[in-house]
C-alpha cells in the first residue's frame, strides 16, 4: 500500500487527509470520517489499520480531519451533532476519487462520522454503501425533551441523580418519547434508494440503546422491499465499540467494515482517467 | 506559511510529520514533540498554532506522530516512558533540517516529549536549545524501591489507601525522591552546549515543588557555564498539563516564541531560497515506497 498525506482545499481552508492506495488499480474508495476528539487515524490507529486491510482487497481509502480539528486549518468554536459537515466530506471524497481514479465509493464513520457517512451516501449517486458505527439515531421529544432543555439541562441532571425517578419515571418516559433524528432518518431513506447501509452496534448498545432499534426498523419498513433489503442492523457479540476499547472489538469492527466494502464495491477496477493535476499536499494560508 | 505533510522514512517504518516553512528562508527549525496520546497537532491544535506563529516569525517547524501511533507506521505494544523514541525524533529533525535548509534547531516537548527535547539538545549537533514543558524530573528513590520489593505491591497499595498513613509517609517519600535517570544523564550533557528552559504553571508548582528542588540540586553540581544556560520559568494561568484553557495556551505559546526567537537571532531579512525548498532538499516519498 502507498499512503499520501495531503491537504484538501475547502473554501479558504485546508482539510488534512491521508489517501491510501493499493498497489494495483483500485476497485473503489472508502471514505473514513473521523470524529471530534480523534485524529484521522482514529483511536488506536483503527482507521489506519482499516486503510491497510482495504488496500489488501484492492480498495483505496481516504481518512481526514474536519475543519478546525487536528491538522486541518480553520477554527471551530463548537462542534455540534445538529449539523452534518457534508460539504467537507464531499470535498475530500471528490479529491480522493480524482486522485486514485475511481468512481465507486463506500462511506464509513462512527458517531458524528457515521452521520457524515450517511449524508454522503445519500448525496452521492455513486456511493454504493455506508458503514455507520454507533450512529445516534433518536432524540428526545415532547416532555422528555422539554425536561432536557429546561434550565440548560440542570433539571435533567437532578432527575438523573435519583435512582427512583430514573427507574420509574425517566426510563419508561424515554421508551415512548423518542423520535428519529432528521439528520439520520432523512438521509437514511435517500441513501437506501441506491446504497447498502450497515448500522453497527455492540452488546452495550443492545442494552442501552435498544429502544432506538424499533424506531429504525419502523422507518426502514416504510420503504419498498428492494430498498429495505439494502439495510442491515448488526449487533457485534462484544463490548466497547464506542471507544474501540479492546483489540477484540477493533477486529470485529474492521472485519465488518472490510466485508461490507467488499460486498458493495465492484469486484474489478472501473477506472476513471487519473487527473495528474490533483492538488498536492501543500497547505498555504491565505491571509 | 506553507505546510507539507510527509512520511519520514526510518528503517522499514515511516514517521508521519508536518513540516511548516515560513515564506522566507527560515531563521531556524523548531521540533515539536507531543505528550503521549496526542496526535502531532497536539491537544486543541496547540502545535499547529505554534507552527503558524513560529512561521510568522520566520522560523520553520516540524511536528510528528510517534512510531506506532496515529498516522505513523509500525506497532507499539507497550510504551515505556523511560525509553522515548530518540533516534526516530532525530531522524525527523534531520529530515526537516535538510528540507527547510535551517541550520540550528530548538526542540520543544511536553511531558514525554520534554525528555525527547532534552535528548535532542544533548545528542544533536546544531540543537541550540530545548524547551521542556512540565518535564517529569523525579522518580522514587532507593528506599521506595526497596520497600516495594520487600513488601510487594499489595502492601504498598494498602499503605496508599489509608489517608493517615499516606500523610505520615508523604514527607518520607519526598525525601526519597531522586532526579530521573534520563534527567541525570541528559540534562548536564545538554547544558554543556545548549540552553534549556523548563516551563511550569502555578498549579504544578503547588503540587510539585519537590521536583524543582531536585533539579536545582542537580544543577548546583554543574559548572557555572552550564548552570547559566538553564532557566526555569512559571507561566501565568493554570491547566498547562492538558493545555486546559485558552489563557494557558496563549501564555505557553508566547513564552515559547519569545525564548525561541532569542535562540535564532535575526540577521536581516533574507530573500526566499529556492535551493532550500522542500522538494529540492529532501526526498518526500509516499509511505510504503522503499
Amino acid at each position: 500500500m502507498k499512503e499520501f498525506p495531503v491537504f484538501v482545499p475547502w473554501g479558504g481552508e485546508q482539510l488534512a487527509a491521508v489517501v491510501g492506495a493499493p498497489e494495483g488499480p483500485a476497485r473503489g474508495l472508502v471514505v473514513l470520517s473521523s470524529v471530534p476528539g480523534s485524529p484521522r487515524s482514529h483511536r488506536y490507529q483503527v482507521w489506519a489499520s482499516a486503510a491497510e486491510r482495504l488496500s489488501d482487497r484492492g480498495i483505496a481509502s481516504v481518512r481526514f480531519e474536519f475543519l478546525g480539528l487536528d491538522d486541518s486549518t480553520g477554527s471551530v468554536a463548537e462542534v455540534s451533532m445538529m449539523v452534518t459537515p457534508l460539504d467537507q466530506i464531499l470535498a475530500v471524497t471528490r479529491f480522493a476519487q480524482r486522485a486514485v481514479g475511481v468512481d465507486a465509493v463506500v462511506a464509513a464513520g462512527n458517531c458524528l462520522g457515521a452521520q457524515a457517512a450517511l449524508a454522503l451516501a445519500a448525496e452521492l449517486p455513486e456511493c454504493a454503501g455506508a458503514v455507520c458505527i454507533l450512529p445516534r439515531v433518536v432524540r428526545s421529544v415532547g416532555m422528555r425533551g422539554l425536561v432536557e432543555r429546561a434550565q440548560g439541562g440542570r433539571i435533567r441532571f437532578r432527575l438523573r441523580s435519583s435512582r427512583v425517578i430514573r427507574r420509574f419515571v425517566a426510563r419508561p418516559l424515554g421508551r415512548f418519547d423518542l423520535k428519529v433524528r432528521s439528520v439520520v432518518g432523512e438521509p437514511l431513506l435517500r441513501a437506501l434508494g441506491h446504497a447498502r447501509v450497515l448500522f453497527l452496534y455492540d452488546q452495550v448498545d443492545l442494552a442501552s440503546r435498544s429502544r432506538a432499534f424499533p424506531k429504525i426498523r419502523a422507518l426502514v419498513n416504510r420503504l419498498p422491499e428492494l430498498h429495505r433489503s439494502r439495510f442491515e442492523l448488526r449487533v457485534l457479540p462484544t463490548r466497547g465499540l464506542e471507544r474501540f476499547a479492546t483489540i477484540d472489538v477493533q477486529e470485529m469492527a474492521l472485519e465488518a467494515l472490510v466485508e461490507w466494502a467488499d460486498r458493495c464495491l465492484p469486484e474489478t477496477s472501473v477506472p476513471l482517467p487519473v487527473h495528474s493535476s490533483a492538488p498536492t499536499g501543500d497547505r498555504s494560508l491565505r491571509t | 506559511m506553507r505546510e507539507f505533510p510527509v512520511f519520514v522514512p526510518y528503517g522499514d517504518e515511516h514517521v508521519a510529520a508536518v513540516v511548516a516553512v515560513p515564506e522566507r528562508t527560515p531563521r531556524g527549525l523548531v521540533v515539536l514533540a507531543t505528550g503521549l496520546g496526542a496526535p502531532r497537532s497536539h491537544r486543541y491544535q496547540v502545535w499547529a498554532v505554534a507552527a503558524q506563529r513560529l512561521a510568522e516569525s520566520g522560523i520553520a517547524s516540524v511536528r510528528f506522530d510517534y512510531p506506532g501511533l496515529h498516522d505513523s507506521t509500525g506497532s507499539a505494544e507497550e510504551i515505556r516512558t523511560s525509553r522515548p523514541p530518540t533516534e526516530q525524533t532525530m531522524a525527523v529533525a534531520e529530515f526537516a533540517r535538510r528540507a527547510t535548509g535551517a541550520r540550528e534547531i530548538v526542540a520543544v516537548g511536553n511531558c514525554w516529549g520534554a525528555h525527547l527535547a532534552v535528548a535532542l539538545a544533548a545528542r544533536m549537533d546544531g540543537c541550540v536549545g530545548a524547551i521542556c514543558i512540565l518535564p517529569e524530573t523525579v522518580e522514587p528513590g532507593r528506599v521506595d524501591g526497596a520497600l516495594r520489593r520487600a513488601a510487594g505491591r499489595k502492601v504498598a497499595g494498602l499503605l496508599r489507601s489509608n489517608r493517615t498513613l499516606r500523610r505520615v509517609l508523604r514527607p518520607l517519600r519526598h525525601l526519597d525522591l531522586q532526579a530521573k535517570q534520563a534527567v541525570r544523564d541528559l540534562l548536564p550533557r545538554a547544558l554543556e552546549r545548549a540552553r534549556v528552559l523548563f516551563l511550569y504553571d502555578r498549579e504544578h508548582l503547588d503540587t510539585g515543588p519537590h521536583e524543582v528542588g531536585k533539579v536545582r540540586a542537580l544543577l548546583a553540581r554543574l559548572p557555572e557555564g552550564s548552570r547559566g544556560r538553564f532557566e526555569l520559568r512559571l507561566i501565568s494561568g493554570r491547566g498547562l498539563a492538558r493545555f486546559g484553557s485558552v489563557e494557558v495556551q496563549d501564555s505557553l505559546l508566547d513564552a515559547m516564541l519569545e525564548w525561541t526567537e532569542e535562540r535564532f537571532p535575526r540577521q536581516g531579512e533574507a530573500e526566499p531560497d529556492p535551493e532550500a525548498s522542500l522538494a529540492s532538499g529532501a526526498a518526500v516519498s509516499p509511505r510504503g515506497v522503499p
